[in-house]
């Protein structure tokens, strides 16, 4: 339950659409486009079916009135055409029934379709377009609610300039009926088309959206315990492929750091179980038996600067932390490089002095750091330097301004250098090239860890470059005052 | 000379108890904060060691008790919390100085010593350790008559040990004040120069003035 608390549904407010899930979004989105475009679709057809079925319908009428106008003007004795017209013309149409009725200027009937007078009588008929119009379209009437016509009335002369009264009417029924057959299945065609639609919609993106659902567990796979599992290269779709990549390329960075972390606790482990150790033992054999205050005071003595390495070694510890979690607040100040330069030197000059070894400096610069720091990590790079510099070579102090105004101080030694292998590890913590090499002798193994943490802290940053045999060389940097 | 140890961790009040007395001091124990602020308001101490982590009244709270008193004896915290605002937070409150878990005692000393003399030390011209004498001004450094060639290094070196006679200087300490180098460096390059400088003032003439105190520092003195 409290897994889910991503969902949405935990968090009290109502769940929008984002909290849906995809093939749920999906299938509703592409479902409401397809209803409405079947919608407009059908609608479309449908009203343009009517529309086409109506004016043909007009068009009907208005030729049979103009049919009737022709006769009566060309010829009025010949009543036999007009007869046949009138009466026999809508018994003739098989599928649409028609009814003409022709009348008097006085409204006396003079022909009419037969049983026209009973379904149709005179008055229903919408008032008549005078002689020279066109005809209209037609009126719809309704019988009661049996059945439907479309009825339309005209003047007419005839060749003796007589005003005869045209009245034509079609029985609409069966379009009608036709119309709503065709709304209807229509109507079936739209329901069955959205449904099928919703269930297609939702089989293809739930096919679509597989690879999500693979990748997915893929990740879960990946506990602390198998970091070393990947996404891997499986042919994934081009746009999970970049996360896949990108993931695995987060898991590297991951395991590499949890691999240092855990590396870092055991090696701690270790550089402190040494000297605990030999503080234990040192203590229990001194109390095995009656000894001289001469041999005490030699214990104690060893202890305190074992206790004192300890306290260093833990104040180092405590300071990367802090580093790398950026709670050290440094308040920077102007210096004159080569001044702190030359300190540092006379500090170490005694000890250089003393395995044949020359620390020289050189150049100029003015930089804005803080003070100690810069001190503790350029004299960290000479501790590490004396180390590996045998009698007779030298070590370089040089700096100077860079175009850029970042200033640089590099330290060079003329020693064993550093293989390869080694080049990219020196900087981490408690590294050692050589494991065998007792760190009483050599420092606590987290100096050239603390020149790193020094130069994040001032944005600024460290690269070491060295080749076996000739020396190894540490450049500093640090950035411009902005 | 009384101080006042506000201290809960009876293993650390024990030694300090030890050491101070030793140092010739009077010292007075308080194992939790509202005791400590009970002796400091109505006992006169000439010095108060605060930790800072206490039960029952922290050593933030204890401070500004006092000062708000109108009591101005010095204090000293003593605390294993090192982060700068705690530093800064401490010495507002009014402490005179803040060290930090683990300190050595010597280091304590020092700054207890630093602070009963805040009046202003007699700075002599001169500095006479048995036969060995320093001229200040002169920058000059002889011993039973004979001259000593030291450099200008060594000569600061032997002007600390020779102001600061008979007190253990930590290595911190002196490459701190010989050198300007701040930070709690592992160090050797002071062994180098106390042995060099010992080659010079001690060893042509038998007699050693000065000594080390192994993991603590060194000493001037005549033994």
């Amino acid at each position: 339950m409290f897994s889910k608390n991503g969902d949405g549904h935990s968090s009290g407010h109502k769940p929008g659409l984002q909290s849906w899930s995809l093939v749920g979004r999906l299938t509703l989105l592409v479902t409401l486009s397809t209803v409405g475009i079947l919608l407009v679709a059908t609608l479309y057809l449908f009203t343009s079916m009517g529309r086409n079925l109506d004016r043909e319908n007009d068009e009907y009428l208005a030729n049979e009135i103009n049919l009737l106008r022709t006769i009566l003007i060309r010829d009025t004795d010949n009543s036999e055409t007009l007869r046949e017209e009138v009466e026999w013309e809508g018994l003739a149409q098989t599928h649409l029934r028609y009814y003409a009725r022709i009348l008097d200027d006085q409204g006396n009937i003079l022909l009419e379709t037969p049983n026209m007078n009973e379904i149709l009588p005179v008055k229903i008929f919408p008032s008549p377009v005078a002689v020279s119009q066109d005809p209209r379209e037609g009126t719809r009437w309704k019988n009661g609610d049996r059945d439907s016509f479309l009825l339309e009335s005209a003047w007419a002369q005839d060749s003796s300039r007589r005003m005869h009264l045209i009245q034509v009417a079609m029985d609409i029924n069966r379009e009608r009926m036709t119309l709503i057959h065709i709304r209807q299945s229509m109507t079936a065609v739209l329901v069955v088309g959205i449904l099928f639609s919703i269930g297609i919609c939702f089989i293809i993106t739930r096919k679509g959206m597989q690879p999500l659902s693979d990748i997915t567990e893929a990740i879960q796979k990946i506990s602390a315990e198998q970091l070393h599992e990947r996404i891997g290269p499986s042919p994934w779709p081009r746009e999970l492929k970049t996360l896949a990549e990108a993931f695995d390329r987060m898991l590297d960075r991951l395991e590499d750091s949890f691999e240092k972390l855990s590396r870092f606790s055991a090696d701690i482990a270790h550089e402190l179980r040494t000297p605990v150790n030999s503080l234990m033992g040192t203590a229990e054999v001194a109390l095995g038996k009656e000894r001289t205050p001469e041999e005490y005071r030699q214990v104690i003595e060893s202890s305190l600067e074992e206790y004192g390495r300890l306290a260093r070694m833990i104040e180092s510890l405590l300071f990367l932390a802090r580093a790398e979690n950026r709670e050290i607040r440094i308040e920077k100040s102007w210096i004159e490089v080569h001044r702190e330069m030359e300190k540092i030197r006379e500090f170490y000059d005694a000890l250089a002095e003393e395995s044949g070894v020359e620390i020289i400096c050189k150049g100029e610069a003015r930089t804005f750091v803080e003070p100690v720091l810069f001190q503790r990590a350029v004299s960290n790079l000479i501790a590490n330097a004396l180390q590996y510099t045998p009698q007779g070579g030298s070590i370089t102090l040089q700096t100077g301004q860079l175009p850029d105004q970042s200033v640089k101080v590099v330290v060079s030694d003329t020693g064993c250098g550093i293989p390869a292998e080694h080049q990219s590890r020196i900087f981490d913590r408690l590294y050692r090239i050589d494991p065998s090499r007792s760190p009483k002798q050599y420092g606590t193994g987290l100096g050239l860890a603390i020149v790193i943490s020094i130069m994040e802290l001032h944005g600024g940053s460290v690269t070491v470059s060295s080749e076996a045999g000739k020396g190894s060389v540490f450049t500093l940097i640090f950035p411009p005052v902005s | 000379m009384r101080i006042l140890v506000v201290e809960d961790d009876k293993r650390t009040s024990a030694y300090l108890r030890k050491g101070l007395e030793e140092n010739g001091f009077i010292v007075d124990i308080a194992e939790n904060g509202e005791d400590g602020l009970h002796f400091a308001l109505t006992e006169a101490y000439d010095l108060i060691l605060l930790d800072v982590m206490l039960p029952q009244k922290d050593g933030w709270a204890i401070i500004e008790e006092i000062r708000r008193n109108n009591n101005d004896t010095p204090v000293i915290f003593l605390t294993a919390r090192d982060e700068v605002l705690d530093r800064i937070k401490g010495l507002d409150l009014g402490a005179d100085d803040y060290l930090v878990k683990p300190f050595a005692f010597s280091e304590l000393m020092a700054r207890i010593r630093t602070i009963m003399r805040r009046a202003p030390v007699r700075q002599s011209d001169t500095y006479r350790i048995a036969d060995l004498e320093i001229d200040i001004a002169g920058h000059k450094a002889a011993r039973g008559g004979m001259p000593l060639d030291l450099t200008a290094k060594e000569f600061l070196l032997l002007e600390l040990l020779a102001r600061r006679k008979g007190e253990v200087l930590s290595k911190t300490h002196i490459s701190d004040q010989v050198w300007g180098i701040h930070f709690d460096s592992d160090s050797n390059p002071v062994e180098v120069a106390i042995r060099r400088l010992r080659k010079k003032v001690d060893e042509p003439f038998g007699v050693n003035l000065i000594h080390t105190v192994r993991g603590v520092g060194y000493v001037l003195e005549e033994r």
